[in-house]
């Protein structure tokens, strides 16, 4: 009797765990399927590719950190860099023309030669290196270490990286720069901003040494005789001698440093998008703490403007947070985000700013010509601006936890007027699209959901508009 | 059924016991190389299964089932539950929590000790290798005859010596088992029981009064062997000779061998378009294929 109940009991602990393993198997199969054939055509875009840019981990709602990546397009090309140190160029169809792997690095950002002969890749890594690219081919043209003026701590995992890359006629800019921890716990920033020119076989430094400041990016004009670089400092310390909100080059030599006073209750200025230069040089527009401001090619500062005033409310400052300055057309656009919490970025907001996620369109004399609300149920991780559309990349959904508001939304350049949406299963963290919104590219990330799930992958989807 | 025999080959007319030891050779090489190249689940999957359904038109007795089972059951779970504890990739989500955090010592010691979601699973893939290589060893062990298994290895021009070990440790392990069961009888009717030891000190005497007997027969055999062996001119007399393998099953070899082949090539490529040395756009459907199967 013992004996046939312990065989009844091995068969059924046989056939429960085989029918675990089973599902197991099914499971993996039906995940890897699920996130092949995860694609979402919209009414006015058709899926065109889906290249899986392999695999990375996926981080969950707690984490400060998260998965990176650039995408880029001009002309006939997309651009796509990996977190794997992977550079890959598109043609238009998501066809792949060639691919390259750089290193151990993780690439944060990508910039095309106006004249597209080359393909210009920032990475963080123990070197930090700079690179600039065939484009015909992807063969190595000029590498430069950043390691070499702004250190590397291996051991600390203090690397430098290439944060911003912009391209001109003949040259190119790029800001890069070191967090590093000192022993008084205090984070501080080592950065610089280099141009580098194809006969130079070392980038010219501006200015020629090491700023402590963190930084938001760098833009220039067409021609590549002026540029500008934002400052991206949290907390003022004592001493600090790069302390302005935005510095302007020109003739590749710094010439100011201009500061936008700190509005309270904030004790500095804070740009966490890049400044933006006009095509021809002629003006800057920025936008950081709820404040729209444009400069002229000087640094004069012709106008500033108050989108979202910071209000007190249970002791709790809230205002919604510049995003980022661009130009469409001959307009100045000003992208507001989600409403920001100074005491954790991370929780809801009792209530939201009016002026949360919504673009505003100036003249140049900063007369407000249009304001469009849009919605996004995420951060808006990135923006990319072409002639006759703008790309919000939305990422996670930080304060409510939601998962299906991720994807790009698509916004007509000429009024902001909402044009589609393409909604992707993980967060978007880049979108590019060509010039007339004709074919696009977004790249998702894998995100780990509360109950364990991850949803979405790395992977990038090419999208060609329907015809009419 | 007595121990012994259910390790060895009782003989048989199914289909498997049919085949040539050649090709049971090339099959159980065959799943070997592919539970160790292969990462899909799926697949893995598919393989133990179809080694299940070999075993099931051997017509086994159900004490050999019995044995299969409970060695693939004791295979699976303990890959499973200690890849779940000592599981250290990201994303982890843990499911059971065997000692916390704020556990006295053994808490601040460990961190904490859970058994992980990720865990199990990346666990059963593993346990899937194991059980297909238990699978292809008892199929071929159950169904072959080891004389005919030592004329087949050495007609695959293994040397003499080697060949006589192979069929001899397989065939010591019946005979271990065997002996095992004889010293655990002794030992009950003696009045200790090993197997119901509860004390530490009472398994200790245990295992000694176990083992060192088992060890010194252990011992003895293999002096009786070799004395036999050599006595009958081991190593001396021409390569015994195996029957011929059909045409049709060495047809089917040659075109499991190419298969093979083929397999590790793939993988290779995939291998390196996965560590970024190689990529072909226009492979890109056999990057997508190769990730869901192998």
């Amino acid at each position: 009797m013992k004996k046939r109940a312990f065989s009844w009991l091995l068969i059924t602990a046989f056939i429960l765990t085989t029918a675990l393993l089973g599902r197991y198997a099914l499971q993996d199969l039906f995940a890897v399927r699920s996130a092949a054939a995860d694609a979402a055509e919209t009414t006015r875009y058709a899926k065109r590719a889906e290249i899986m840019l392999g695999d990375v981990k996926a981080y969950d709602y707690n984490s400060f950190a998260f998965v990176q990546g650039a995408l880029r397009q001009s002309g006939a090309f997309f651009a796509a860099g990996t977190e794997r140190g992977d550079v890959l160029l598109f043609d238009l169809q998501g066809k792949l023309l060639w691919q390259k792997n750089v290193g151990i690095g993780k690439i944060k950002a990508l910039a095309f030669d106006p004249l597209e002969r080359w393909l210009f890749v920032g990475e963080e890594s123990p070197a930090g290196n700079f690179y600039a690219l065939s484009l015909a081919d992807g063969a190595e043209i000029h590498r430069y270490a950043l390691a070499d003026v702004l250190g590397s701590d291996a051991a600390k995992r203090e690397y430098p990286a290439v944060i911003g890359i912009a391209a001109a006629q003949g040259c190119v800019y790029f800001a890069a720069q070191r967090r590093v921890v000192g022993k008084d716990r205090q984070v501080r920033y080592h950065s610089r901003v280099g141009k580098w020119t194809p006969d130079a076989a070392r980038p010219v430094w501006i200015p020629d040494e090491t700023m402590d400041t963190a930084l938001s990016g760098v833009s220039c004009n067409a021609r590549g005789d002026r540029a500008v670089f934002g400052t991206n400092n949290w907390k003022s310390a004592a001493g600090q001698r790069f302390s302005a909100t935005v510095y302007f080059i020109a003739d590749g030599a710094l010439r100011r440093g201009q500061t936008l006073p700190p509005k309270a209750p904030y004790q500095n200025t804070t740009l966490s998008g890049r400044p933006q230069m006009h095509a021809d040089g002629s003006v800057v527009c920025l936008t950081g703490d709820g404040r729209a401001a444009l400069y002229d090619a000087a640094g004069q500062e012709l106008w500033r403007r108050a989108l979202s005033q910071p209000q007190e409310l249970d002791d709790v400052s809230l205002n919604a947070v510049g995003v980022k300055a661009c130009f469409l057309a001959e307009r100045a656009a000003f992208v507001l985000g989600g409403t920001y919490n100074r005491n954790n970025y991370r929780l809801p907001t009792p209530l939201e700013d009016p002026n949360a996620d919504t673009l505003f369109l100036f003249d140049a004399q900063g007369r407000l010509l249009a304001k469009q609300h849009f919605a996004a149920s995420g951060v808006v991780e990135s923006v990319e601006t072409t002639e006759s559309l703008l790309l919000l990349a939305i990422g996670r959904d930080l304060k409510h936890r939601q998962a299906d508001g991720h994807g790009v939304l698509l916004l007509r350049a000429t009024d902001g007027v909402f044009y589609d949406r393409i909604p992707t299963r993980g967060p978007c963290i880049a979108a590019a699209a060509t010039a007339d919104g004709a074919h696009l590219a977004v790249l998702e990330a894998p995100l780990q959901l509360p109950s364990g799930e991850i949803v979405g992958a790395y992977r990038l989807h090419f999208f060609a508009r329907k015809s009419a | 059924m007595a121990l012994q025999r259910l390790f060895v080959n009782g003989g048989g007319t199914s289909v498997v016991h049919r085949l040539h030891d050649v090709t049971k050779l090339w099959l159980t090489a065959s799943f070997t190389l592919l539970a160790v190249l292969l990462d899909s689940t799926a697949t893995l999957y598919g393989l133990f299964c179809l080694l299940l359904a070999l075993h099931g038109l051997c017509g086994h007795p159900p004490a050999r089932w019995k044995l299969l089972m409970a060695l693939i059951l004791l295979s699976v779970w303990s890959y499973m539950l200690t890849q779940s504890v000592f599981y250290q990739q990201e994303p982890r989500t843990p499911l059971v929590c065997l000692v916390s955090r704020d556990a006295p010592l053994l808490g601040g010691w460990t961190d904490g000790v859970y058994l992980y979601q990720e865990g199990l699973r990346y666990g059963a893939q593993q346990s899937l290798r194991a059980s297909i290589l238990l699978l292809a060893g008892f199929l071929l062990s159950w169904t072959s005859d080891s004389r005919a298994l030592l004329r087949t290895l050495c007609a695959l021009r293994l040397p003499y010596e080697i060949a006589f070990m192979i069929v001899t440790a397989t065939q010591f392990l019946p005979v271990v088992a065997d002996e095992l069961q004889s010293v655990l009888l002794a030992q009950k009717l003696r009045g200790s029981n090993l197997l119901q030891a509860r004390r530490p000190g009472a398994l200790r005497t245990g295992l000694r009064q176990t083992l060192l007997p088992l060890l010194s027969r252990a011992l003895r055999r293999a002096e009786a062997l070799a004395v036999s062996v050599t006595c009958r001119g081991f190593g001396c007399g021409g390569t015994p000779q195996s029957p011929p393998q059909p045409a049709l099953q060495r047809a089917a070899c040659r075109l499991l061998g190419a298969l093979l082949l083929t397999l590790l090539a793939c993988k290779t490529l995939s291998a390196l378009q996965h560590a970024g040395f190689y990529y072909e756009p226009e492979l890109r459907w056999f990057y997508d294929l190769a990730r869901l199967w192998l």
